[in-house]
């Protein structure tokens, strides 16, 4: 039986989207955190698209489509030219049938300025869970951020039980880094 | 001829330092109100407020950040509250909630050593404590008991590798915490070129105790421990409830009335302005090193010193992060473990700050990440990297003595918060003493860096705030100088008592909330068997 | 016998008369002292005419297989001075105090009135004891171990501890009608060995039936809280607790598990990836199983191997074959609204970081998994409900095991939509219908009005009616 404390590649349906943040929080109900509507993106027939863009980026097969959602939304609030971006990426990617990110890594579409800012807002979405700084920040996912999936045989991710108490002091030897 | 007052104690401030002397006099039998500026938040709701802060650089953003009572930082009221007007960006850790701070804090619980209250009379700097540490020890076995701190005491705490240091008449209540697989590789190369490594003493559970689970090493201290295996304020705030204590939040205190020599009563606003008159026998203002003095200020008592705000001190600090040559693994365990403190005590300090590395343990996924990202790394090498360089990251920060400076201040700000009360003005800036203090440390550092085979990620972060607010309601024996005395009594009203940190006047190398605690349960024996 | 899930209210006519006994063993659980510390209480060295170091050592040992300290130990210091407070439908009852002082304790008792009243329930003067006492079981002891535990408890400090006489209400401060209860109820008789069976047989009967009383919780009680006899050990309540059956039946008792998890489980308290003492259990493994020589718990699981199977419960399936792994944290995760919290959100906020986001627990099985989890997925969710109310407090050997109380942070509303959301998502859903009137009722143990009160009031009534309609026709006809 898999011991993973947080497993949240699953899938599920497509839920709303929702923008968290503490900065939004009104005086009456200061625990409420309010949804963002559904963006508009989730009804087009590029959705599919994107979702197939982003786990080719991340190399991640299973990576949720709600999170692909939110991730757009996001990078598309902050900078209205992005789905446009997004998908001419898609295309360059598609047409020059590369079969895997180490192949987009090593190709030329990863030296033009706009794809590869484009990728990497992505994977930035992605890897980190957010986007944006500061209170005006959207969170994408925490404990789904890929950053965490590398290290989860040793590390917890932050607010979850690797081991019992003090099981730490356990280990003898470093796992291989 | 009676006189009616609303309670026997009226204590400012639900913090750890106002709800242990709130408890303490409840214990005792007075009647005891408790105000906190902020609301009652459970921890699981701070819990899920963490996971769902999407830029969690600040560890302040996940609690409450309400108009009427800002945090220091974390929100769109509260980045606008404290008022910086010195070259420094003064900005220490503060939350308004039911339980204060100690929320969001790594709870490094060190006692003073005996010399730290001597600095003047031993290195011709700075000031001496009014009291000695033999006044204090027993104080602080009952805070380390109250806190639940677990430490090894057998270490020199004084850095010196001899025996057992600082004296103490008890145990720590709790064993220390293991050290992980880094802490014990770290500790062992920096010991064999002769570093003194110690372990932090902390107020984690590394047992189960009192109604607190033991510590497993989530790594979230700060922001918030998911079960509170760490203390938090909350627990006495609890505690003095059962006890009997009124604890009233969303009550932020703004003026001290005066009747004489004494204080008669305090006034609180509630959010929509509404204000509260209660009156009590003796007041305890612990509201924080900042609030503490501005409210002193805004009532224009207990300073015909003029140094209320004055000789404000942090253990301001710089850090050191760097890629170890093997993997070492930080993250297990909690997010700080040890020590090096062969800069704690000597001669040095009538040249130079004193000073504390502090190895940090917190997961590193994050800054490894968002670095390798930047550089452009994707695809398959990103996650190898990720792993390798997380399990790679060491993180040391380094925190220095501060001397008292008489214009390093906090004063009433010209612009008005929320409730029209006026924003915290700071002047803030390190002296030479710390920056002669500063050469020492990257000296070390640079060493640091040899002994780990370390490549350096980031060796130029800038002073940075230390959270540790001391000395702007500071103690001493000559009313002239200092604003309470050894008794944490302020020295113009005989019933008017301080309970914060800012009281401290030389704070050496530690973080304060031990002493803090001490002092307060100090004080609230002596109300207790006065009032 | 099938029965509906109990569910809703507690049912009457099925809670013993021995809750409280185990209520407060719960209560002693949250002591952080050792369970060492509590069974044996301070020993001073022996009185030389009280026995000598055999005799002493086995009433120690018996003494910490019976956990007398469980009703009668108040405080560790103070070694079974007594006047613990247990709770019963009929009223409070204090324990005694058992140390050898002369006023206030047992120090003027004989050996003969020692071995009656363990023996047939009666005191120094001869009175019923409260069958709350379990008599009904340490009648089957040996008079030699009696004797034992005697001189064990006189070797003890005496205690000056004066503890009242219990006052219950009329009628059950008639202690002449224990008298009846004991005829219905009780039949004194030290055990006899069956020579047909093992040795470890033998001695796991003794260990069961004489000394740790398991039927005490897990036998389920009849009209007047006797035993039901012919269902013994198919499950009982305990307060607000569940005792599990533990017969041998496979799908409503343990027979599917293994010895290893059963002989684990006595032990230590734990079976990996299986089952954790919760509640009273917990305290009676602290301080009293875990105490035991590995050959006892052998000998215990070697007699509870054969006892019938029954299953007096529908229940589909094992208690420990529920649920599966789900992480759902992404519904929730930047969406979630804390100031009506959802069970989902309520488990990930505050169960979430030890027992995992798909509820797995922690690899090396410290913080347990919610799946397949005994408690998680029995059929009815008290168990569940009230560990999440008061936590799991269990030392064993020493080594404290804690899961901290939520009932002080999450009202009854929350908790029942927290237990619901962990019942179907990890447990049988079929029974995710708990309620906040139902997790009030069990936060204050309420201790419902057995059948037994209700029938003796009919009884009062009749005999009065008869009574009065006597005089009345007797009066009639006269005139």
């Amino acid at each position: 039986m898999a011991h993973c404390n947080s497993d949240p590649y699953t899938r599920r349906d497509v839920l709303r989207v929702g923008a968290c943040a503490a900065g939004t929080l009104a005086f009456v109900a200061p625990a409420r955190l309010i949804a963002l509507a559904p963006p508009a993106a989730d009804a087009t027939p590029n959705a599919a698209a994107r979702i197939a863009l982003c786990r080719f980026l991340c190399g991640f097969p299973k990576l949720d489509s709600r999170l692909v959602a939110h991730a757009f939304a996001a990078l598309g609030a902050v900078d209205r030219g992005f789905s446009a971006r997004a998908e001419a990426l898609g295309l360059a990617i598609t047409t020059a049938g590369l079969p895997d990110v180490q192949a987009f890594r090593d190709s030329p579409l990863y030296g033009d300025p706009t794809h590869r800012a484009t990728a990497l807002a992505l994977l930035g979405a992605f890897y980190l869970g957010f986007v944006g700084n500061g209170d005006a920040a959207q969170l994408i996912s925490y404990e789904a951020s890929l950053m965490f999936a590398s290290t989860q045989d040793v590390t917890p991710i932050p607010s979850y039980a690797r081991g019992g108490p003090g099981y730490w002091g356990l280990i003898d030897v470093a796992a291989p880094g | 001829m009676a006189t009616q007052f609303d309670a026997d104690v009226l204590v400012v401030g639900s913090g750890v330092l106002g709800s242990l002397t709130a408890h303490a006099l409840a214990t005792a039998g007075k009647a005891v109100i408790l105000l906190e500026a902020g609301p009652r938040v459970p921890r699981w709701q701070l819990v899920e407020r963490f996971r769902n802060v999407a830029d969690k650089s600040d560890s302040n953003r996940p609690y409450p950040d309400q108009a009427w009572a800002p945090k220091s930082s974390g929100g769109s009221h509260s980045d606008g509250y404290l008022q910086n007007v010195g070259p420094l960006s003064y900005r220490p850790g503060m939350l308004k909630l039911v339980g204060g701070t100690t929320w969001n804090w790594r709870s490094a619980c060190w006692r003073l050593l005996p010399n730290d209250l001597r600095l003047q009379t031993l290195y011709g700097v700075g000031r001496d404590w009014p009291i000695d540490y033999e006044a204090l020890e027993p104080w602080y076995g009952r805070a380390e008991r109250a806190l639940g701190v677990c430490g090894n005491a057998a270490d020199d705490q004084s850095g010196h590798g001899g025996g057992a240091y600082p004296p103490r008449s008890e145990e720590y209540p709790l064993p220390m915490l293991p050290w992980s697989f880094y802490t014990r590789t770290i500790a062992t190369h920096l010991r064999a070129a002769g570093f003194a490594f110690c372990d932090e003493p902390s107020a984690r559970a590394s047992q189960p105790y009192a109604q607190r689970p033991a510590c497993s090493g989530m790594n979230n201290c700060s922001p918030i421990c998911p079960i509170g295996a760490q203390y938090s304020g909350d627990v006495h705030a609890t505690l003095a409830e059962r006890a009997g204590a009124e604890l009233r939040e969303n009550a932020v205190a703004f003026r001290l009335e005066r009747a004489g020599a004494k204080i008669a009563a305090v006034h609180y606003k509630s959010p929509d302005g509404r204000e509260t008159r209660l009156s009590a026998r003796a007041f305890v203002i612990a509201a924080h090193g900042i609030e503490t003095p501005k409210l002193l200020l805004m009532s224009d008592v207990a300073n015909a010193s003029d140094q209320v705000g004055r000789n404000l001190m942090d253990h301001t600090g710089i850090g050191l992060t760097l890629l170890a040559r093997e993997p070492l693994w930080p993250g297990q365990g909690p997010i700080q473990q040890g020590a090096m403190l062969q800069w704690r005590d000597g001669e040095f300090r009538r040249r130079h700050a004193a000073n504390k590395h502090a190895l940090g343990n917190a997961v590193a996924n994050r800054p490894v990440a968002a670095r390798l990202l930047a550089q452009g790394m994707i695809g398959p090498e990103l996650d190898r990297r990720i792993r390798h360089d997380a399990a790679r990251y060491v993180q040391v920060t380094t925190a220095f003595e501060m001397l008292p400076e008489p214009g390093n201040r906090v004063t009433l700000s010209s612009h008005k918060d929320a409730l029209g009360l006026p924003k915290p003005q700071i002047y803030y800036d390190v002296d030479d003493y710390v920056r002669a203090g500063a050469v020492v440390a990257r000296q070390d550092q640079r060493r640091f860096v040899e002994i780990l085979q370390a490549e350096v990620l980031d060796a130029d972060t800038g002073w940075r705030n230390g959270d540790h607010i001391m000395g702007s309601t500071i103690m001493g024996a000559d009313p002239r100088n200092s604003v309470v005395d050894g008794d944490c009594r302020t020295h113009d009203h005989e019933n008017l008592f301080l309970a914060t940190t800012g009281v401290i006047p030389a704070g050496g190398v530690v973080d304060p909330t031990l002493t803090g605690a001490a002092l307060a349960l100090r004080l609230a024996d002596l109300i207790g068997r006065s009032v | 016998m099938r029965l509906e899930r109990e569910t809703q209210a507690p049912q009457r006519a099925r809670t013993p008369s021995l809750w409280a006994r185990l209520v407060f063993t719960s209560l002693a659980a949250l002591s952080p002292v050792s369970g060492a510390a509590r069974a044996q209480g301070d020993a001073s060295p022996a009185a030389a005419s009280m026995g000598d170091t055999t005799t002493l050592s086995r009433g120690r040992y018996l003494v910490t297989a019976a956990d007398c300290a469980a009703c009668h130990t108040q405080d560790p210091a103070q070694a079974f001075a007594g006047g613990v407070a247990l709770k019963t439908p009929f009223g409070t009852l204090l324990t005694p105090n058992l140390t050898p002082d002369r006023e206030t304790g047992i120090g003027a008792w004989s050996d003969e009135q020692f071995y009656r009243a363990l023996h047939l329930g009666l005191d120094a003067r001869g009175e019923h004891l409260y069958p709350l006492f379990p008599y009904d079981a340490y009648t089957k002891l040996r008079r030699a171990d009696v004797l034992a535990i005697k001189a064990y408890l006189f070797s003890l400090p005496a205690i000056r501890h004066v503890v009242a006489r219990p006052k219950l209400a009329f009628p059950f401060d008639q202690r002449w009608l224990l008298g009846l209860w004991n005829a219905l109820n009780f039949r004194p008789g030290e055990w006899q060995p069956d020579s047909t069976r093992t040795e470890s047989w033998n001695r796991g009967a003794y260990l069961v039936e004489a000394l740790a009383d398991c039927g005490a919780c897990h036998t389920p009680r009849n009209l007047t809280l006797g035993a039901q006899t012919d269902a013994q050990f198919a499950g009982a309540m305990v307060g607000s607790w569940r005792a599990y059956n533990i017969t041998t039946d496979p799908v409503g008792g343990i027979a599917d598990w293994s010895d290893a998890d059963l002989t684990a489980y006595l032990a230590t308290g734990v079976a990996a990836h299986k089952a954790g003492a919760v509640g009273p259990m917990a305290g009676v493994i602290g301080q009293s199983l875990s105490l035991l020589p590995a050959q006892d718990i052998a000998d215990i699981v070697s007699y509870m191997r054969r006892v019938p199977g029954i299953r007096l419960r529908t229940q589909g399936q094992s208690r420990f074959s529920w649920g599966r792994l789900s992480n759902t944290v992404l519904d929730i995760r930047g969406n979630e609204d804390l100031a009506h919290a959802s069970g989902r959100t309520l488990y990930y906020g505050n169960c979430a970081a030890c027992h995992g986001g798909n509820g797995g627990g922690t690899p090396d099985g410290a913080y347990p998994s919610l799946v397949h989890n005994t408690v998680v997925g029995a059929s009815e969710a008290n168990n569940l409900v009230m560990t999440v109310l008061v936590g799991v407090h269990r030392t064993v050997q020493g080594r404290a095991v804690a899961m901290p109380a939520f009932g002080a942070v999450l009202s009854d509303a929350e908790i029942a939509a927290l237990a619901n959301y962990v019942l179907n998502a990890y447990g049988d859903p079929g029974i995710a219908h708990v309620d906040a009137p139902i997790v009030a009722a069990w936060r204050a143990e309420v201790l419902p009005t057995p059948a037994l009160v209700t029938v003796l009031w009919c009884g009062v009534g009749l005999f009065f009616g008869v009574l009065v309609g006597g005089v009345f026709w007797w009066w009639r006809r006269r005139r």
